[in-house]
């Protein structure tokens, strides 16, 4: 994991600094707000690395590493924003608390502390600005369309958009280094990436999904999978588990990542933090494919050796 | 200890310990326990059948997705 370890230093100067934009939010803001960047530590929570780490990959020296930390930093609070419109879309308006009402205000003063980072570096007729509406607009629609349509799996400009926001940072490093003409290269690199990510976080939320497969690409994968008489059967976790033991949905998600990781790898002028990063998300579903087979192939053994093995953990 | 080990372990010493063999027939969770220090939980029950050589069990173990240890989550961190 050097794509993390090596950047652990300049992670905790990166969040220093987003706690420090949070300092000057009402008291009762602030709080939520410094509870939730305690959440958000990537040291010490399982968490979405890339929207931070990306600016930091691409700082490629020490002239562009001070900038790469403090747009790092504005990332954090982009993500905390993006967060919260993402759970307040989830849960309808009728049942809002006054706590949800200040989730709502604390999300327009996160926005408004990232945009602030970003005007540090970048005038107004900047292209960092077109490029940040142009990704807005994209996790917008994909927002709008998650439960419209059915999720596809191999559709990488579609899974990648709802995290759209994120390429902001490939954007903003390579202006800064003034390599503009990498921009249409790096953006199809961070999407090769998000694809990989957001298939990684439909395998994981696919219970919490149950109630509403569509959005999620996973789902649809075991759609694919199950055979003619399951087609129309009502989701559970069973029908998912089916799937996966039966009929090699698993398997079939981790080949789709390997494709996806095997398309990035060989472009030309990519971060080889970005390649190992997505390397690793790759790595970690073809273990969880494996393991589930190897659950498996323990229990066609028999009942009493599957479980052999359980009754002497105790 | 690897899992197929212990298995012939067991199978083994029933075949050469013909006390042992009526124990895991009659009481299998005791016999485990005294013998090899398994602990069958309560919810658990375990039938012993004693093949012959002209009489076979094929065993035809539980779906893996109706299996309580199966709760199907990534181990992956990204």
């Amino acid at each position: 994991m050097r794509w993390f370890t090596d950047y652990e230093e300049e992670i905790k100067m990166a969040l220093e600094l987003a706690r420090e934009a949070v300092k000057a939010y009402p008291s009762s803001l602030r709080e939520t707000a410094e509870t939730m960047l305690r959440r958000a530590d990537p040291r010490h929570n399982r968490s979405n690395y890339v929207a931070y780490l990306l600016p930091l990959w691409l700082a490629k020296d020490e002239r562009h590493a001070a900038a790469a930390i403090r747009l790092a930093g504005a990332h954090f609070l982009a993500a905390l924003h993006f967060g919260l419109v993402d759970d307040m879309m989830d849960e309808p308006p009728a049942v809002w608390s006054g706590e949800r009402r200040q989730l709502l205000l604390l999300s327009q003063l996160l926005q408004e502390s990232f945009k602030a980072e970003y005007r540090r570096h970048f005038s107004s007729d900047s292209v960092v600005w077109e490029d940040l509406g142009r990704y807005t607009s994209e996790w917008a629609v994909a927002a709008l369309n998650e439960r419209a349509r059915i999720a596809d799996p191999r559709n990488v400009r579609q899974l990648a958009a709802k995290a759209a926001p994120v390429k902001l940072g490939a954007s903003a490093l390579l202006e800064l280094r003034g390599e503009p003409e990498q921009r249409t290269a790096a953006e199809r690199a961070v999407e090769l990436t998000l694809a990989t990510l957001q298939l990684a976080d439909d395998w994981a939320d696919w219970q919490d999904d149950l109630t509403q497969p569509e959005g999620n690409a996973f789902l649809s994968l075991v759609r694919e999978h199950l055979p003619l008489q399951d087609q129309e059967a009502p989701w559970d976790a069973r029908l998912v588990k089916r799937a996966v033991y039966h009929y090699g949905a698993l398997d079939g998600l981790s080949r789709i990542a390997d494709d996806l990781c095997a398309r990035l790898s060989p472009l030309t002028g990519v971060s080889p933090m970005l390649i190992a990063y997505q390397r690793s998300i790759c790595d970690g579903i073809r273990r969880d494919a494996r393991a589930a087979r190897a659950e498996s192939d323990r229990l066609v053994l028999g009942g009493f050796h599957y479980h052999l093995h359980n009754f002497l953990k105790k | 200890m690897p899992m197929e080990t212990l298995r012939a372990q067991i199978i083994k010493k029933a075949w050469t310990d013909a006390a042992f063999k009526q124990q895991l027939l009659s009481d299998p969770k005791k016999a485990l326990k005294d013998e090899f220090d398994v602990d069958v939980p309560a919810a658990y029950t375990v039938t012993t059948v004693e093949e012959t050589p002209t009489h076979y069990y094929l065993v035809i173990p539980p779906n893996p997705e109706d299996v309580a240890n199966s709760n199907l989550s990534p181990n992956a961190v990204w």
